[in-house]
């Protein structure tokens, strides 16, 4: 996800996205939304660390999420 | 001898009285029937009430139990489920108008569970629409918190909390995705786990987000809540993430006290300036109360936790919308203007951000799991970080703002997949319960309940209610 300046791009981005036509009072709402969760991929990108992850033990954390580190 | 059932008798206290006979299974669900249609008015706990069925329920169980077939201590007990559970023949609503009329043809895995333990099904409560939106934007009134009504019970398993804490039934299944069974626990004092992810069966039960999902009681003690956990635990192969495990007897700690049990504290991430001083201060005395009972309090430091709820939200969001896709595309207008924009903002998070977030939900559990093998037995924090929230001060558009970091008390151990209940630690100046909570490790229910029960035993917090 990325930082979305206007409206109007927001808007642009929901089309894209194939969500319709939404009215502003909808889109201001959702745009709320959306900025939040581009700072939790911020964040989530800081913490990334290949060296923590090998490539023969990366597990995509849904598939038995409490076998890893047990 | 017959005796009369008294409000707030436990699930535990009410079973030896239907196996001894002195009460019948008739008599308790008339008792529950008759707080509902007395309390709920001014509680709005239940959407269905299934008054019919619990009471043919009840009439089948007295005859089981009259002629020698006594199940076990769910026998003839009423019990509620948060609206997200399939139940055939059974308005299944989610709270929401995309579901206000739909009637499923198969019943969920926890609920014939509870069926086949002997449990009376009393009805279906009230939660937030699909257990994500607004409390105000479906079909029904929203469940009012029994020891305030201008406040909230939490959510999402909130007319399971507070049909409890009304004395509306003996035991509630409810749902937790990032903490959907504890925060109703904690607002609204009675008890609450989730268990280790897998270990319930979420088949028929309406998905929210299901690398995340666990079904589980709430009920009035700690004892009830175990028992209960006991009915509804165990593979299935219908659940695609249901563990093969064996499954304990979640009552045999029960009673074996905490001494020697070390409990990690993390200070910086579970107590810091963010929560509420009455909730700070009920749950230091409550760490008090366990060294007093001989546990040893650890200094714990997992930074990793900081990041919980950010791949919690991406996650979710994510794996929401692709449950609601077709629905949120074909008929929005049918979703609350709070889950249509959470739902629909799950199609422009992208695959990177996705598994980015479950990469670093991998280090989250990785770093709480490994403190739980080599540092401590249990992990405590608040449940939640303030004493409650008033219908008033709801803002639905501040969701990620009041959420991200550290704000939230319960994700993290949901993103650990590990169990965790919450248990009442007190109340706040306004009056408000407040909550510790337990975490353990993963499939160690037993030390977790073993803990709980300790504490609570030490205290009065759960035998307190409201009046109403």
């Amino acid at each position: 996800m990325k930082p979305i300046a206007t409206m109007d791009a927001f808007r642009e981005a929901t089309l894209e996205a194939g969500l319709g036509k939404m009215s502003d009072d909808e889109l201001a709402f959702m745009k709320n939304y959306y900025d939040g969760a581009v700072l939790m991929t911020v964040r989530i990108r800081e913490v990334i660390d290949l060296a923590d992850e090998p490539g023969t033990v990366f597990d995509a954390g849904y598939l038995a999420p409490v076998e890893a580190g047990s | 001898m017959k005796v009369a059932l008294k409000p707030y008798t436990t699930l535990a206290e009410t079973a030896d009285l239907i196996r001894t006979r002195e009460v019948s299974p008739v008599e308790v669900v008339e008792t529950h029937l008759e707080r509902i249609a007395e309390i709920d008015p001014k509680i709005n706990a239940f959407i269905t009430v299934t008054a019919e069925q619990a009471r043919e329920g009840a009439k089948a169980a007295e005859a089981e139990i009259a002629a020698g077939k006594y199940r076990g201590p769910l026998h003839g007990i009423p019990f509620s489920l948060k609206d997200m559970y399939f139940t055939e023949g059974v308005l299944t609503s989610a709270h929401s108008f995309v579901l206000e009329h739909f009637i499923p043809n198969v019943t969920a895995t926890p609920v014939t569970k509870m069926y086949e333990a002997g449990a009376v099904l009393l009805g279906k409560c009230a939660t937030m629409e699909f257990a994500t939106g607004a409390v105000t934007e479906g079909p029904w009134p929203p469940a009012k918190n029994p020891w305030n009504t201008d406040w909230t019970p939490a959510g999402s398993s909130s007319g399971s909390g507070a049909s409890l804490a009304a004395g509306m039934g003996l035991a509630s299944l409810g749902g937790d995705t990032g903490g959907s069974i504890r925060a109703p626990a904690a607002y609204c004092g009675v008890v609450g786990i989730r268990s280790t992810y897998g270990r319930v069966s979420r088949w028929g039960s309406v998905a929210l987000s299901w690398s995340q999902d666990v079904c589980g009681p709430l009920a009035m003690d700690v004892r009830d809540c175990a028992i209960i956990l006991n009915a509804v635990s165990g593979h299935d192969p219908k659940d695609a993430a249901s563990a093969k495990v064996p499954v304990p007897d979640f009552t045999s700690g029960l009673g074996a006290g905490v001494a020697g049990l070390r409990i990690g504290v993390d200070e910086e991430h579970f107590f810091h300036d963010g929560v509420h001083p009455d909730v700070k201060e009920n749950v230091e005395a409550a760490l008090k109360v366990l060294e007093g009972l001989g546990a040893i309090l650890v200094p714990l430091s997992l930074p990793m936790l900081d990041y919980a709820h950010d791949a919690q939200n991406i996650i979710h969001m994510s794996e929401t919308h692709t449950y609601h896709e077709q629905r949120i595309k074909t008929t929005p207008q049918l979703y609350g203007p709070t889950v249509r924009a959470y739902f629909r903002l799950g199609s422009m998070v992208t695959a990177p951000d996705y598994l980015n977030a479950q990469r670093v939900r991998n280090k989250v559990r990785n770093q709480m799991v490994r403190a739980l093998h080599d540092q401590v037995d249990l992990i405590a924090s608040p449940t939640m970080s303030q004493p409650g929230e008033k219908f008033a001060n709801l803002d639905t558009s501040k969701r990620f703002s009041n959420l991200t970091g550290r704000g939230n008390l319960t994700v993290p151990f949901s993103q650990a997949g590990v169990p965790a209940i919450s248990v009442p630690c007190g109340f706040s100046s306004e009056g408000l319960p407040t909550a510790l909570q337990l975490a353990g490790k993963p499939f160690d229910e037993v030390t977790v309940f073993r803990a709980a029960h300790a504490y609570e035993q030490a205290t009065e917090w759960h035998i307190m209610h409201p009046e109403l």
